[in-house]
């Protein structure tokens, strides 16, 4: 089955030849401007099932399934793959395991698809109950949370991309600043009652 | 993996934190980072399976224009308040604005681009500026087209 191309307004389908790459074309059902680039992708057939044949003796063996015939070894683990184990991640091709390893190795090398942001949660801590005014009062124990999951991800907290310690030192200063508030509130407390 | 940035997400949305998206060039995939408040999440375009991209005018920046110049405007009425709070409070906010609507104007105008594979249409939000979109594609396309020619079909290594 080939790819269809839509119009991103109405839906219906457009015709290839309206287009040229970096010019915009009108859709001819709603009339919309519609800039599209196609790729040699497009083209592909993707209902052409991939091709198994069986391994003759002595040639080597997909090593999930044993009697199909190994067409290409997995990038990470060597081992042998057939068509159907065979996983096309960019340039690399890989077996289901590796694949799902991968996806969880937090590495440059790895595909992880998310990250918990630390900083971001450390700041919502301390800022979050402040700004609602109203629940200001959580700030005796968010701030002292606040506090440790800064410094306790400083150097722990993982993202594929690099980034700054600013939130880390904002959220530390701000609870820090709370810490001191509570405990002079507190003190200023128990001393008026003597 | 080295990336460099191609586009991130506008300025109303720098403006709120958590609510970011940003679109960065990989060696042989475009890598899509959203960040929803407390996560980041990875989405990864690999050059030879993008099939279409498209991009549809919209009228999203002459929407957002009215609303910044119209806000501009009202707090521009606090200048006929003989209270020198509400002209500092008025000025402070229609230079805001101000700013906001000029910005939005230098920008140009935006679109709604979509990324299409075999598996799904992904829209990306980063390049929904006419000029960024242009200005990706022209580093982009050429990447597709030379990974997508290189590559079919796929290798059989043993074949």
């Amino acid at each position: 089955m080939l790819a269809k191309l839509t119009c991103p307004h109405c839906s219906e389908s457009l015709p290839i030849d309206l287009f040229v790459a970096g010019q915009a074309g009108r859709c001819p059902a709603c009339n919309s401007q519609v800039e599209a680039y196609i790729f040699p992708e497009f083209h592909k057939d993707s209902s052409i099932p991939p091709e198994i044949r069986l391994a003759p003796e002595h040639e080597a063996a997909c090593y999930f399934h044993s009697r199909y015939r190994a067409v290409n070894p997995c990038d990470n683990c060597g081992r042998f793959l057939c068509e159907i184990c065979t996983i096309n991640v960019g340039s690399r091709q890989l077996c289901a395991e590796c694949l799902s390893q991968l996806r969880k190795q937090r590495n440059e090398a790895g595909l992880v698809h998310h990250s918990a942001l630390f900083d971001n949660v450390a700041l919502f801590l301390v800022t979050a109950p402040v700004i609602t005014v109203f629940f200001c009062f959580l700030t005796i124990l968010s701030a002292p949370v606040s506090l440790f999951l800064s410094v306790y991800y400083w150097s722990r907290q993982w993202n594929l991309l690099p980034r700054s310690h600013f939130r880390f030192v904002l959220a530390i200063l701000l609870s820090l600043l709370l810490i001191a508030f509570w405990v002079f509130l507190i003190y200023y407390i128990a001393t008026g009652r003597r | 993996m080295s990336y460099t940035k191609l586009s991130g997400s506008g300025l109303l949305m720098t403006l709120f934190p958590g609510l970011r998206t940003k679109l960065y060039l990989g060696t042989d995939h475009l890598l899509l980072i959203e960040q929803l408040i407390l996560v980041e999440r990875y989405k990864r375009f690999y050059f030879r399976d993008i099939q279409v991209i498209t991009a549809t005018q919209t009228s999203r920046w002459l929407v957002f224009g009215a609303i910044w110049s119209f806000l501009a405007l009202l707090a521009a009425l606090s200048f006929f308040v003989h209270n020198p709070v509400a002209v500092a409070t008025g000025t402070l906010f229609t230079a805001l604005f101000g700013f906001a609507f000029v910005h939005n104007m230098i920008q140009g105008p935006t679109c709604i681009v979509r990324f299409q594979t075999a598996v799904q249409t992904h829209r990306i939000a980063p390049l929904e500026r006419i000029r960024d979109f242009r200005k990706g594609m022209e580093i982009i396309e050429p990447l597709i087209q030379t990974a997508q020619l290189a590559n079919t079909p796929p290798p059989n290594r043993n074949a």
